[in-house]
């Protein structure tokens, strides 16, 4: 060590530098930012907000009938819908903040949102 | 006298042989410098604007050895000269540039004062590698891409920052420790902070 020139400083230096650097991980990794509610479009009514920590069956209607959502350890997804694509049935299980899915032949779309508030929109 | 004009069209007085040196071995260092800098702009990079930071052994060099003031030139002469060679002058890139530049020479003139030889070119180089990155972020995020998905940048950045400071560190501690088993040429002032091979001088 001594012939690399090192001092205590540069351990001490190192180590806080270190520390912080370990610290952004964790800031951007660590909370990956999960859902707390979802916000339910249906197409002509007024948005519903769902909360996703207790577990529960929600129906919203559509012009082609009724949607199922299923709410259970704090992720989302569509259990029924009377669509033929059942596209939004085969999405499986939302639970990340930003995540949407949409039943479109019904008419409704659900978003994750972040309650957090990190991120005032998400682009995609 | 009682010349209206700001700038005087006299000469100035001769400045001696010493600071016609120190101003070549400047322009040297900074000419060394921003070779490196193109040679490492030719290498592509996985990560945009991530580099080995090779021209910055320079800076850290030149900071223990002929003290802060040539450093913050050698950098900046290496940020201007090394993006009008490039092409890349006033362009983003050269904003990028200078920013991490500007950032890292300050946090260097704040250190190296209170600091001095408790640390080596290590210490430095692990500070002014974050100042550089962190620099370069803000101004990344704040004037051209302000979008949360590249705060996922930031901890890679860091990262590479951590390895590339200590490792441009411990090259200019080698060559430091080499140049010091050198004479001292004329006009060379030698620098208040100490260096952690002004033993390695004493003994000349």
């Amino acid at each position: 060590m001594r012939r690399l020139g090192l001092t205590a400083g540069d351990a001490l230096v190192a180590v806080a530098v270190a520390g912080a650097v370990g610290l952004s991980w964790g800031w951007v990794v660590g909370d990956s930012g999960t859902a707390r509610i979802a916000r339910v479009h249906p197409g002509d009514g007024e948005v519903r907000e769902i909360r996703l920590d207790a577990d529960a069956e929600y129906r919203i209607g559509g012009p082609l009938g009724e949607t199922r959502l299923t709410v259970r350890d704090g992720r989302l997804r569509f259990a029924s819908s009377p669509c033929s694509a059942r596209i939004c049935m085969n999405a499986g299980w939302l639970e990340q903040a930003g995540a949407v899915q949409a039943c479109l032949p019904n008419r409704i779309t659900v978003e994750l949102v972040d309650t957090d508030g990190r991120f005032d929109s998400m682009v995609h | 006298m009682g010349a209206s004009t700001a700038w005087s069209t006299e000469p100035g007085p001769p400045r001696g042989p010493d600071a016609e040196a120190a101003d070549r071995r400047l322009a040297g260092l900074a000419a060394l410098a921003v070779t490196i800098h193109l040679l490492e702009a030719a290498v592509p990079s996985p990560v945009p604007g991530l580099k080995p930071g090779l021209a910055n052994v320079v800076t850290l060099v030149v900071l223990l050895r002929w003290g802060i003031a040539a450093a913050v030139w050698v950098s900046a002469l290496r940020v201007v000269a090394g993006s009008l060679f490039i092409g890349s002058f006033l362009t983003p890139t050269f904003f990028l540039s200078a920013s991490g530049a500007a950032a890292s020479a300050a946090v260097l003139a704040a250190v190296y004062p209170l600091v001095g030889g408790r640390l080596s070119a290590v210490g430095y180089g692990l500070l002014a590698a974050q100042a550089h990155i962190a620099a370069q972020f803000l101004v990344a995020y704040t004037l051209f891409l302000p979008h949360p998905a590249i705060l996922a940048l930031l901890p890679v950045l860091a990262t590479a920052a951590l390895v590339t400071g200590a490792t441009g560190g411990i090259l200019a501690n080698m060559i430091l420790a080499k140049l010091s088993l050198s004479p001292m040429d004329p006009g060379e002032r030698p620098e208040g902070g100490a260096s952690p091979t002004s033993a390695g001088r004493d003994r000349r």
